[in-house]
């Protein structure tokens, strides 16, 4: 029996073979010529994807990708058309094409911060087994990380919770989280902040962060979240979670093509 | 023990709010747009382990996100449910924090082998 598990241990080995995001992250190969006149003022990976959705969708070949031409959904078009004049065009490609969105004020940015840090490291910090993240896990954390008042965060505040690596990992969001944080503009983003963040979440003040108020992953200790999915290869398949119980662990590896 | 790939939302799809493109094993450029329904999730999931040689089998998220969403899966996180049905490892977040070899020491603990 243990021969065989330490067999089946081997397939975590290839999980190493998953490049850590999204499952493939090769961004190399080379750019062809633009294909189309509305394209050649774009460059690169720019330029192709924008010459890919003309060749898909630009049936009258007029340079621009109309909501009536583009058949499918609303979100994606959004995100497409990002200038929001009515269709896909080089000019919602070209570098810094957007709707100029206003700012959020201090505390909806204080709130999305929270948001990111829970999302991010709401797996460190839930601990006690039950959904949701307290005002006390959150502080506990705090001070594990030696974290006060006056802190100026940098990576190596993380290294504690993250190791060295994963610090290190850190480094490029440490300066955004601390611009974001510091929301009373005292040049410092600590306890006070992170403080702030969690009440920012906190909605209801009950001293829970909940998953209804802020995305938390579920934490060791949990009941798993249970569900029924069907094989990607055959939907008349399906697997649910729950039947795994008194039978075998199960290893879930959630991701996606890009 | 039994390993599944939970197949969800694109993370740098064509028409995204952070497109990317890439190339697949034979060089050929990949034009990922993000599913709309289950059956073309479910075609690309088959496109991604086809071209990856994953060894696991992967199942589909709902077009909803459902599992996703109570998950967090997104971009990519690993988890190890034990045979009691709790979570004995939750992933920290793709793509920095996703830790294969943190899911292997637990299953290891789970499964009760030495290193």
């Amino acid at each position: 029996m243990i021969a065989a598990h330490s067999r089946r241990v081997v397939a975590p080995a290839l999980l190493v073979a998953l490049v850590g995001c999204q499952f493939t992250r090769d961004h190399g190969g080379p750019a062809p010529s633009p294909i189309s006149p509305s394209s050649r003022t774009l460059e690169g990976a720019t330029a192709r994807r924008f010459d890919f959705l003309l060749e898909s969708y630009d049936s009258d070949r007029d340079g621009a990708v109309s909501r009536a031409e583009y058949r499918r959904d609303d979100r994606a078009f959004g995100n497409l058309d990002r200038d929001g004049d009515g269709a896909i065009t080089a000019a919602d490609f070209a570098r810094g094409a957007g709707r100029g969105d206003a700012r959020p004020d201090a505390e909806a940015k204080s709130r999305q911060v929270a948001r990111r840090i829970f999302d991010v490291y709401g797996c460190y910090v839930n601990t006690d087994g039950q959904p949701g993240i307290t005002r006390a896990e959150w502080t506990s954390a705090i001070d594990a990380l030696g974290i006060d008042d006056d802190t100026r965060l940098t990576a190596a505040n993380f290294e504690p919770l993250l190791g060295p690596d994963g610090a290190a990992k850190m480094a490029p969001m440490v300066g955004m989280m601390f611009r974001t944080l510091d929301v009373d503009g005292d040049d410092d983003a600590g306890k006070a902040d992170l403080l702030a963040a969690f009440d920012a979440v906190d909605a209801n003040d009950d001293g829970v962060a909940s998953t209804d108020e802020v995305p938390v992953p579920p934490g060791v200790g949990e009941v798993a979240p249970d569900f029924t999915l069907r094989h990607a290869d055959d939907p008349s398949r399906s697997v649910t979670l729950s039947s795994f119980r008194g039978d075998k662990p199960v290893a879930l590896i959630f991701g996606s093509y890009t | 023990m039994a390993f599944y790939i939970v197949y969800i939302r694109e993370a740098h799809a064509v028409d995204s709010s952070w497109p990317m493109l890439h190339d697949n094993k034979a060089g050929e450029t990949q034009f990922i747009e993000d599913p709309i329904d289950e059956i073309e999730r479910a075609k690309v999931a088959g496109a991604c382990v086809a071209d990856l040689g994953l060894p696991m089998p992967a199942l589909v998220d709902s077009i909803d996100d459902a599992v996703n969403s109570s998950y967090r899966g997104w971009p990519d996180r690993l988890f190890l449910i034990d045979a009691e049905g709790k979570v004995a490892y939750s992933g920290g977040r793709g793509p920095f924090f996703f830790a294969p070899d943190g899911l292997e020491q637990s299953i290891r603990r789970v499964l009760g082998l030495q290193d």
